[in-house]
């Protein structure tokens, strides 16, 4: 079977805990943008349209011209600062952790529409290593001895620096990557001919991949600006939760004036943390400022997350499934350490980390995860330790396909993808049955308040509490 | 008694109906009601691979289909089969995860991967209206 259709490429993309299962977030949620919106628009009008538009923070201008209409960006894309580029190339040129030059020339393609001389100066802009790097695999260049020797045929693919005693061609027959550099030497040579030979010379003498390991350095701690942490930092958001019981105790003895002017007039359609938020900031009780900061810290923590969930930084759709995702967990662990009390939210919203929030809630599936787990040694001991195993270990796709491949046919189709919904990364509870003269599928929803929490228990207690009665018959 | 023929053919028949199964795990969250089919052929040395993307009644339609000449690729029946599924499964991907957007030439088209040569081409069609509007035109304008 072909390599993307294996069973080791199902389990990674259940373990992305988002792609595989089907669910919905049921709740409208107004921080779903990842940033606060960038008016474009507003910017191109305004007196002094380069000063505000460098003055937007680089990631909220990336996501800004991703979702402007094409017109839009390009008209913008002149008044960026050399940071803000560099965040676009940061996010969009690389794939797998390695330079994916295609895509950074769809950005560097805009300014050649925009004429030579942006392209010149906006690729010069870039860090050196980026300038090198995109070049690196592609360019030959020989002097003329070396010219000399080559066949009539080869030296036809060469083409002469303006010195006559140097050749360069760029290697590897792609159409795209010739037109790039081939305009890109032309409009640099026509602004500084001594660049071009630096450039040139230095992209075909370095090592390949050097310069690519260099910048990734750089570019992964400019990402970790943005939330964008280590897989391995990302991992650790899913590891097990120590502090939960002392976070739980701290929030249950503190003492909120409950008398105070917020009172919640529960929605059932809008998340409790949303709700709290809303209320905070039209009772004074914390300004817009801070509001703001605390919905950007989710969106950071939607970022950390990626890496653990596969999704790369610029992948906006992907990124706001995990935002939907790490919210609804957290506003059920806020709901939890509330106790439902908004003042109280409020206060841990203004003092907890949102990571320690998120985990805190995934902590709290441990308690009926085990108790999965213990029932199930009693069908199967050998598959409970294995799922148990992986679970722990925060294989989550793993655990996954063990219980579908195990499980399947032995309990009903229902219950298997019950179980799946509670070892999930992000732990999911049923919504609905979806069915058709063609299809069956358990559609899931995030575990986002207290009754998604009991229903998942009720559910999972079902399967086991009808399995024994089975048993015993 | 069946012939080695049918056998394989129920073999490939079963094989397919796996991995439309698997395209259904791994894509999920993007399909709704959606469904995977997939099927295989292969004519003197081409093989030809069609995944298609529907719902029951077919007012989703999108078949995606991949062909590609083994024999001159050096490649075996199975492997070009495989080659296909890879490369449309990561086409299905940027479909599904770019929010629909991606799409194929309605004609065929060459692609090249790793060094082989591939041909493809899709079109989301709505089966459902078109088989209406055909039952229309073949009924007759004029009442008795």
């Amino acid at each position: 079977m072909a390599d993307r259709l294996s069973e080791d490429a199902l389990i990674r993309s259940l373990d992305s805990g988002w792609r595989s299962l089907v669910w919905r977030d049921p709740f409208s949620s107004k921080n779903k943008l990842l940033v606060q919106t960038v008016d474009l628009n507003a910017i191109l009008h305004a007196e002094n349209p380069e000063d505000l538009a460098q003055a937007v923070p680089r990631r909220d201008m990336y996501l800004a011209l991703v979702a402007a209409d094409p017109e839009e960006a390009l008209e913008v894309l002149p008044l960026l600062s050399d940071e803000q580029f560099v965040r676009i190339i940061d996010n969009e040129a690389w794939k797998d952790g390695h330079l994916a030059v295609h895509q950074a020339i769809r950005w560097l393609d805009l300014y050649k529409h925009l004429g030579a001389e942006q392209l010149y100066k906006r690729f010069r802009q870039l860090d050196e290593e980026y300038q090198v790097a995109l070049l690196n695999p592609y360019i030959e260049m020989v002097d003329e001895d070396a010219f000399e020797k080559l066949p009539q045929n080869e030296q036809d693919t060469f083409l002469a620096l303006p010195c006559n005693t140097l050749w360069w061609k760029v290697k590897g027959g792609d159409d795209k990557i010739q037109e790039f550099v081939t305009s890109l030497v032309s409009a640099s040579m026509s602004e500084d001919a001594a660049y071009v030979y630096s450039l040139l010379g230095m992209a075909s003498m370095l090592p390949p991949n050097e310069q690519e390991a260099l910048l990734k350095q750089f570019r992964d701690a400019r990402l970790e600006e943005d939330g964008f942490v280590s897989l391995e930092e990302s991992l650790d958001l899913f590891a097990p939760f120590g502090a939960g019981k002392d976070l739980l105790n701290k929030w249950s003895s503190s003492q909120t004036d409950q008398s105070s002017a917020m009172t919640r007039a529960d929605s059932g359609s809008v998340l409790f943390i949303d709700s709290v938020l809303r209320k905070a900031a039209s009772s004074g009780v914390a300004d817009s400022v801070a509001v703001e900061n605390i919905q950007k810290g989710f969106a950071y923590l939607a970022n950390a997350v990626s890496a653990a969930c596969q999704v790369e930084p610029d992948d906006v759709s992907g990124l706001k499934s995990l935002l939907q995702q790490v919210k609804c967990m957290s506003s059920f662990g806020l709901d939890v350490l509330s106790k439902g009390n908004d003042d109280k939210a409020v206060e841990i919203l203004f003092t907890e980390f949102p990571k320690v929030v998120f985990r805190f809630a995934l902590s709290l599936f441990d308690g009926i995860r085990l108790e999965a787990i213990s029932s199930l040694k009693a069908q199967d001991e050998k598959l409970a330790n294995k799922i148990e195993l992986y679970w722990r270990s925060g294989k989550f796709g793993a655990a996954l396909w063990l219980i579908e491949k195990n499980l399947s046919g032995k309990i009903d189709p229902e219950s298997v993808e019950i179980l799946k919904g509670l070892f999930n990364r992000f732990p999911m509870v049923k919504d609905e049955v979806m069915t058709d003269d063609k299809i069956w599928r358990v559609r899931f929803r995030p575990v986002a308040t207290v009754s998604d929490y009991e229903s998942l228990v009720s559910d999972v207690r079902r399967i086991f509490s009808v399995s024994e009665q089975e048993a015993l018959q | 008694m069946k012939t080695s023929q049918q056998t394989h053919d129920q073999a490939l028949a079963e094989k397919n109906q796996d991995l439309a199964s698997l395209l259904e795990k791994k894509y999920g969250q993007w399909l709704g009601q959606r469904f995977f089919e997939v099927s295989s052929s292969a004519q003197s040395s081409v093989v030809h691979v069609n995944v298609t993307i529907r719902n029951a009644d077919k007012s989703f339609f999108y078949p995606i289909e991949g062909r590609i000449n083994f024999e001159d690729q050096d490649l075996g029946q199975q492997e070009a089969r495989d080659f296909i599924l890879d490369y449309i499964d990561a086409y299905i991907e940027e479909f599904l995860a770019g929010g629909e957007e991606t799409y194929l030439p309605i004609d065929w088209a060459n692609y090249d991967c790793e060094g082989l040569e591939l041909q493809l081409r899709g079109q989301i069609l709505n089966v459902k209206l078109e088989e209406l509007a055909d039952q229309l035109m073949g009924q007759s304008i004029f009442k008795n």
